[in-house]
């Protein structure tokens, strides 16, 4: 009975005129936010890669230098455009596209995406994974909230189900069969994702698409089971179009706007200004009461009595590498309070995101995805911190050379290319699915209680059906 | 049910009593207030920001001619100030409407911190936010009008005619001799009323909210217009599908149609192509340039200060004077700056083609048109921040020089130099012209909603009633 009552709702859905005009519509967006996405994500994943190999060939071919000047030269650190970023760019149009690593300072990432979009891109974005958040589900609503309410308004669903049709027969059939049809639309959308990752990284990310296209089609369920269920309880189609389309708009727009103004409101993260401001007190402070001038009197005077000596140049080391790692020491310190405070600041903002998304599976589902796909804002920052310590490691490396390598008191001494050479290269490795889901544990939460709550709900309509139907 | 009074409770009952599109001009309404309250709170906070920028520039100016009357060596020597210890920020002043509508201030730069360095050096600064929230948007009460007002109007609207027909009404008010057109109007007029009123309070309010004053009640006049024609672009639209002898939710899913189309679809559309059509220039290619460039500033520096040294043998070992040193410095920064001067206008030209591709194909979608609008009259268009870029950056030449010719002329900084310091005034692009820029949109936005709006008048005459 299933079987029929599913092939029926298919064959009058794909007959329907409405239906396939909304198809075309969804096909032609999804593939024009693909292909675009596609030629995109090719040209910048090649362009980053390029420009990480030139700053590095740069850095290698520097010349003779004196190894402080080399790290006031310094490195970049570019941000690897990740393959699945195509399908999801997350939030990586607002951070910068690279981090500029010099002596004793922590930089921003620099180069937003999102300086050079046009005022348009604030509507939103038509990234692949925005047709499958925002507009699948419209799609879905348009293909089901006449499921039940106007069979009732003409008086069929009373028929059908005296016919000895059971009610969860009816409704699981109904459920199967849209889902086939919203299915068939979506196909060559997904097919063509698919390819178009296997033809930029093989098959290292088809874990990713997977889990990828098993969290669209839980949400897809959702939607479809909540607009059968609003279709079954509502009096009018009218109606449950008018209610479904509220939910819609509120969800997919209004939630995550608002979460994320309130957030803001609530725990206001600092000027850049302020920030520097801070960073240089301390700097000039230092953090524990103790000025760094001191400090390095206090080293001074520890290395003359281990080598019991009375003169810098009378030690064996250059004092002056001391010195830097010392300020480098102070400077690693502070950056670390202050970047640390202003990660705590947005994460209390993403606290309160994270709990609007309980109001919202859109948020929910845009989270994992992000998480998933390599864009979200925490992978943003594992970048950042990733070549934070890239840069405090060559750092350490130049400080003891000119400490083991130099004469004190030298000041024309120079390194070359061996040196340059041994701060390695930087390659942020990006994180692993395992990461990526256990960091995804409460949108996933959010997920499970809104489908227990969207069964239990679907179970409630069929036991009443009979009641609904009239 | 003949007069107009009449009709206004009657369709103030019919749409108290189904709900929906009642509750949900309630919610756009609080919404909008809410949206003014945080936008005010963003401007308050910039204002702050800014104010405690300028008060701490003037104080280390003062602290710095004081200095300089005293003859301390960091205080008067020009390149010092100039190149490493004044920072100057030049602010863009901020309009009372812009609690309104946000537009793109929080992504472009509201102030510049600007030395006598080379512009590549505060043009690409950016303000720490959450990236989290930008890629959300952001939450002003321009996204609640355009995005959320039309749903509202659709859901008061999308029945107006098909509804009553659908339950017999009309048939009902011909069988007692009541014209069905006037009888029409007249409902379609008292929708349009409950409508308007609550909006017409709600942005009144939301103007107190944000704070506009009298100064600005020009501007905010020609704002909450615009809105109100977007809205009544929408009642007509509703109309206009009322005027076709369809059913009530097949109303409601073409006007949900209309929606999705013209205020998700086409402008993500439109981005896409003017993305596409004219995309922004590499900042991969910016950062690699201004490497190769600095390198290139720092080897002739360096060969200059061997130069130096051979020229002053009896400095050797020591240091450059401070003149020499600065010198040396200034002319790295005007190679850099030469060198990326190019790219950066790439950068300008690339983003000016854009906005003016889009200025093109706003007329594709009224919310566009509408977007275009209020953020020009908000001052937080793209254009503005072009003017404010290119005032800063002609100001920043000055700033330079000024250091420049006292370095090159080794002229030392007196206490009344600091007081002689160019200043920066933004020069805000006249109103006339603002107006003049949104006069068209308006114009067809007025005209669309009136051929919609006679379409519908006309078609009325021919309704069947059943």
């Amino acid at each position: 009975v299933i079987g029929v009552v599913a092939a029926k709702e298919l064959r009058s859905s794909l007959r329907d005129g409405r239906v396939r005009i909304g198809a075309f519509a969804l096909l032609a967006l999804g593939a024009a936010a693909l292909a675009s996405a596609a030629v995109r994500f090719a040209d910048l994943s090649r362009e980053r890669a390029a420009a990480q190999a030139m700053v590095e060939e740069q850095w290698v071919g520097q010349g003779e230098k004196n190894p402080h000047a080399a790290a006031h030269y310094g490195l970049y650190a570019f941000r690897p455009a990740l393959p699945l970023a195509f399908f999801d760019p997350g939030v990586t149009a607002f951070e910068g596209i690279s981090i500029w690593l010099e002596a004793h300072k922590r930089n921003f990432a620099t180069g937003r995406p999102a300086d050079d979009m046009t005022p348009l891109a604030r509507f939103g974005e038509l990234s692949f994974a925005f047709v499958l958040q925002a507009l699948a589900p419209l799609a879905l609503i348009l293909l089901g909230y006449t499921a039940f309410a106007s069979e009732r308004e003409n008086g069929t669903l009373r028929q059908v189900l005296s016919t000895g049709v059971a009610p969860w027969q009816l409704f699981v059939g109904k459920f199967l069969g849209l889902g086939a049809a919203f299915l068939l639309l979506l196909a060559p959308l997904l097919a063509g994702a698919v390819a178009i990752l296997v033809v930029a990284s093989g098959t290292a990310w088809l874990g990713e698409a997977a889990v990828l296209l098993a969290l669209y089609g839980v949400y897809f369920a959702m939607v479809l089971a909540l607009t059968l269920v609003v279709s079954a309880r509502v009096a009018t189609a009218q109606n449950a179009l008018m209610i479904l389309l509220g939910f819609w708009a509120v969800t997919t727009f209004v939630l995550p706007r608002l979460a994320a103004d309130v957030g803001r409101l609530a725990s206001p993260v600092p000027t850049a200004a302020e920030l520097t401001k801070q960073i240089e007190a301390d700097m000039a402070t230092g953090l524990d009461g103790e000025s760094p001038a001191a400090r390095v009197e206090q080293r001074r005077a520890a290395l003359f009595a281990l080598y019991k000596v009375d003169s810098e140049q009378a030690l064996p080391i250059n004092f002056q590498g001391i010195v830097f790692g010392l300020q480098d020491e102070l400077g690693n310190a502070v950056y670390d309070k202050h970047f640390g405070a202003l990660a705590r600041a947005i994460d209390a903002q993403v606290d309160v995101y994270e709990a609007a998304s309980l109001l919202s599976p859109r948020m929910a589902v845009a989270q994992i995805s992000q998480e998933i796909s390599g864009t979200s804002l925490i992978q943003q920052r594992d970048f950042a911190d990733d070549a934070e310590v890239f840069r405090r490691r060559v750092m350490d490396l130049l400080n003891r050379d000119i400490t083991y390598n130099s004469r004190p008191g030298e000041t024309d001494y120079r390194a070359g290319g061996q040196l340059w050479q041994q701060a390695g290269e930087f390659r942020y490795a990006p994180q692993s699915l395992r990461d990526a889901l256990a960091r995804s544990a409460a949108p996933f939460t959010v997920l499970a209680l809104w489908s227990a709550g969207l069964l239990a709900l679907a179970v409630a309509t069929v036991r009443r059906l009979r009641r609904l139907a009239t | 049910v003949t007069g107009f009074g009449a009709t206004l409770r009657n369709e103030l009952r019919l749409v108290v009593r189904e709900g929906v599109g009642i509750a949900a001009l309630a919610v756009v309404v609080l919404l909008l207030l809410l949206a003014a309250f945080s936008g005010r709170a963003t401007i308050d906070q910039r204002h702050e920001a800014a104010a405690q920028l300028v008060s701490e520039f003037e104080q280390l100016r003062e602290a710095l001619a004081q200095q300089a009357a005293r003859g301390t060596k960091s205080a008067v020597s020009p390149g010092a100030v100039g190149y490493s210890v004044l920072v100057q920020p030049v602010v863009l002043p901020l309009h009372a409407l812009e609690a309104l509508s946000l537009g793109q201030s929080d992504l472009l730069a509201d102030h510049y911190l600007i030395t006598a360095r080379g512009a590549h050096q505060f043009l690409n600064r950016t303000e720490l936010d959450n990236p989290l929230r930008l890629a959300a948007g952001n939450f002003d009460a321009m996204f609640v009008l355009v995005w959320l007002l039309p749903l509202v109007v659709i859901a008061l609207a999308f029945d107006v005619v098909s509804g009553d027909r659908e339950r017999g009404v009309l048939a009902m008010a011909v069988a007692q001799g009541v014209e069905p057109r006037g009888f029409l109007l007249r409902k379609c007029a008292a929708r349009a009323t409950i409508l308007a009123v609550p909006l017409i309070a709600g942005l009144a309010l939301a103007a107190l909210i944000a704070g506009i004053g009298a100064a600005d009640l020009a501007q905010f006049a020609v704002w909450a217009l615009a809105v109100l024609l977007y809205a009544a672009f929408w009642f007509a639209l509703a109309l206009g599908i009322n005027a076709w002898p369809r059913s009530s939710d097949r109303n409601a899913v073409l006007l949900a149609g209309a929606w999705l189309v013209l205020v998700v679809v086409l402008p993500a559309l439109t981005n896409l192509l003017v993305t596409t059509l004219v995309p922004a220039p590499s900042r991969v290619e910016l950062t690699t340039e201004l490497r190769e460039a600095t390198e290139a500033a720092d080897r002739a520096a360096a060969s200059a200060r061997e130069q130096y040294f051979f020229d002053h043998p009896d400095l050797q070992g020591g240091e450059m004077d401070d003149y020499a040193y600065y010198g040396s410095v200034a002319r790295s920064e005007q190679s850099i700056a030469a060198a990326m001067q190019p790219l950066l206008e790439r950068f300008d030209t690339q983003a000016q083609a854009q906005r003016r591709v889009i200025r093109a194909m706003q007329y594709l979608s009224p919310a566009m048109m509408i977007f275009e609008t209020q953020s020009r009259i908000a001052g937080t268009s793209g254009e503005r921040h072009a003017e404010f870029r290119s005032q800063t950056e002609r100001h920043h030449a000055g700033w330079t020089d000024f250091f420049r010719t006292r370095l090159d002329a080794r002229q030392p900084l007196g206490a009344e130099d600091y007081a002689r310091l160019p200043a920066f005034d933004f020069v805000e692009p006249p109103w006339g012209g603002v107006l003049r820029q949104v006069l068209l949109p308006l114009a067809v936005l007025t005209v669309l909603t009136v051929l919609l709006l006679g379409v519908a008048v006309t078609r009325l005459r021919r309704l069947s009633v059943i």
